[in-house]
């Protein structure tokens, strides 16, 4: 099972790749982006300019030294959708980046897939989370465009893996770390990153960066609308508060058994530290399977570990519950 | 203008009044909600008896939703070949191209990718207009994809109005297409993670996940206010909408392209 961790910088590569990283996943903001559509205008799902590289050139020898270490790095191309005039400057980027020697692009609008099919651009297609790939007619769908990989989304159950890992020969990839959406990728419609450097009025608060994070007043209908109330709020609360990140690695156990190809940490906006911890768990979680433990041994010794690099209990917060 | 009626369960037929021909029936949201073969019979009936045309509304599903669907567009295929079938999933639009060519797919609301967040209405004005134009321009309608679209039979895309307003016009020179606008409750987001699953058993208050469902959406509903966004949020089951009526006229609506109405008389899911 390979890992597939996030690159922000040139210099990161060589610890990641120490640290377990298998391949690489990165974005691009560039400057004739931001100029013409700002960088709160997706282009690839993490609009702020810290979660990219600024450069092609930059990127190029972050692309460099992964290569030398033996790691692919992936483009991420994942806005929902782009807008005809917003295809000359996403065609222009990634003819940029592939002359930079990336390995694949990560898409999730089919207008994008089309286009690269349609040019013949040379380029392996990975369709992001934003794909929706929910059952094995849409992977059949997606593979006939040309995929090589999907990126599934965060909310499956492990029967539902089982079934659709069964009916594709893909490389299915799922999210392993951090940041579980409470909505669907590709279908939610909020918009993140209004919280806009360069545009002061649209400071919307600490919190107003994600419209699914907020601490909303809530009022519920029905009977018994009090307790609902009540439930609501705290379950929410365990999506956006607290000091655990949501996490898989004891599902990694599972995911290996039924075949799962990748696992990706998410976090392109996080410091090298935070890369080096999270893959301090994940790595080791994925080099725990050649002990050939049980199952339950297994996710004690990963619950074990995630106590010991983050300092405090995973409190089972888990991406795939059912597999614990 | 062809006007429709959203019809949420099959006893809510009260709001059928004569000016619809149409009737939206099914699950948008959730794979859990799909209607039984004998639900949808119950609105087949209907529909013959007043004259009805049918719209059969589905949603993003596993591959087990996908053989929930399967009986049901076999049964309308048998009563009512030619109704159509909204989609919001790519592997539901391609069993219904291999395998039920009788049935006409429809290119639903959450497929579209349409951006409905509320707090977009509030970058007008602030940020270059390029970025405001890009929230109120669709991605289905570049050239690629509505070719690609009309080769799978897609002919009419599914459409809100959002608080930003949309920027559409559907007359194209290559590809027919039309439009639905659902008024008045736009989606918003939604999620398997269904905030309102076990919402009346505070001891399950630390579930995350995809559990069995209770149908707790059929008796609770959620207002969420907050003040950084310029509208009430209401969720039902696991998904939320807004409320707009504030939509162009007719005459407008239909210099864009968009030719039928479909009107939800309570919060659409759940």
């Amino acid at each position: 099972m390979r890992i597939v961790s996030p690159l922000n910088t040139a210099s990161e590569v060589d610890a990641l790749v120490d640290a377990g990283a298998n391949e690489f996943y990165a974005g691009l903001l560039p400057a004739a982006w931001k100029e013409r559509f700002s960088h709160c205008s997706p282009i690839n799902r993490r609009e702020w300019p810290q979660s990219n590289f600024a450069t092609a050139e930059e990127l190029g020898k972050a692309i460099e030294r992964a290569h030398e270490r033996g790691a692919p790095v992936n483009l991420t191309m994942n806005a929902q959708y782009y807008t005809q005039e917003q295809y000359p400057v996403v065609l222009n980027e990634l003819e940029r980046a592939l002359d930079q020697g990336i390995d694949a692009l990560i898409v999730g609008d089919i207008g994008l897939m089309l286009t690269l099919r349609e040019q013949g651009i040379p380029a392996r297609l990975h369709v992001s989370t934003v794909g929706t790939t929910f059952n094995s007619r849409t992977a059949r769908l997606y593979e006939e465009l040309g995929a090589a990989r999907l990126v599934l989304p965060r909310h499956f159950t492990l029967s539902e893996l089982e079934r659709l890992r069964a009916s594709t020969s893909l490389e299915l990839e799922m999210f392993i770390i951090n940041a579980l959406c409470s909505f669907i990728d590709g279908l939610c419609t909020f918009q993140h990153a209004l919280n806009v450097e360069g545009y002061p009025d649209l400071y919307l608060g600490a919190d107003g960066c994600h419209a699914c994070r907020l601490t909303y007043e809530v009022k519920a209908h029905g009977p018994g609308a009090e307790t609902a109330r009540k439930h609501y709020q705290g379950w929410k609360s365990l999506l956006t508060e607290g000091t655990c990140h949501y996490c898989g690695a004891c599902a990694i156990w599972e995911l290996d058994r039924i075949g799962m190809d990748s696992v990706k940490i998410i976090g392109r906006i996080h410091d090298t530290e935070r890369k080096l911890r999270d893959l301090s768990l994940i790595a080791w979680a994925r080099d725990l399977l050649s002990e050939g433990l049980t199952k339950n041994d297994y996710i004690e010794r990963v619950m074990a570990r995630y106590a010991e690099v983050y300092g405090f209990p995973c409190g089972r917060r888990c991406y795939y519950p059912t597999a614990v | 203008m062809e006007h429709a009626l959203y019809l949420s369960r099959t006893d809510h037929t009260n709001d059928l009044e004569d000016k619809y021909t149409r009737v939206y029936f099914g699950a948008e949201f959730c794979q859990n909600l799909i209607p039984t073969a004998k639900e949808l019979g119950s609105v087949l009936d209907l529909c013959e008896e007043r004259k009805l045309d049918l719209t059969l509304l589905t949603p993003y599903v596993t591959d087990a939703g996908l053989d929930m669907l399967e009986p049901l567009f076999a049964l309308m295929v048998a009563r009512r070949p030619g109704s159509e079938v909204v989609i919001n999933d790519w592997g539901t639009l391609r069993m219904i191209n291999d395998r039920f060519d009788a049935l006409v797919p429809v290119f639903g609301r959450l497929i579209t990718r349409q951006k409905r967040g509320p707090r977009l209405s509030l970058l007008k004005g602030k940020v270059p207009d390029a970025m405001v134009d890009h929230f109120r321009r669709l991605g289905i309608t570049v050239p690629i994809v509505r070719r690609f679209l009309s080769e799978r039979r897609i002919g009419r895309i599914e459409l809100d109005w959002p608080l930003q307003g949309l920027d559409v016009n559907l007359d194209f020179p290559d590809v027919k297409l039309s439009g639905t606008l659902y008024e008045p409750w736009v989606y918003v987001t939604t999620t398997r993670l269904c905030l309102t699953n076990a919402c009346d058993q505070p001891e399950k208050v630390d579930r995350v996940g995809i559990f069995p469902c209770g149908r707790e959406c059929e008796t609770y509903t959620f207002r969420l206010t907050h003040p950084t966004v310029p509208v009430e949020l209401r969720l039902k089951g696991n998904t939320q909408f807004y409320y707009n009526k504030d939509v162009p006229s007719e005459t407008e609506l239909e210099a864009m392209g968009i030719d039928r109405l479909v009107f939800e008389p309570e919060v659409p899911g759940g």
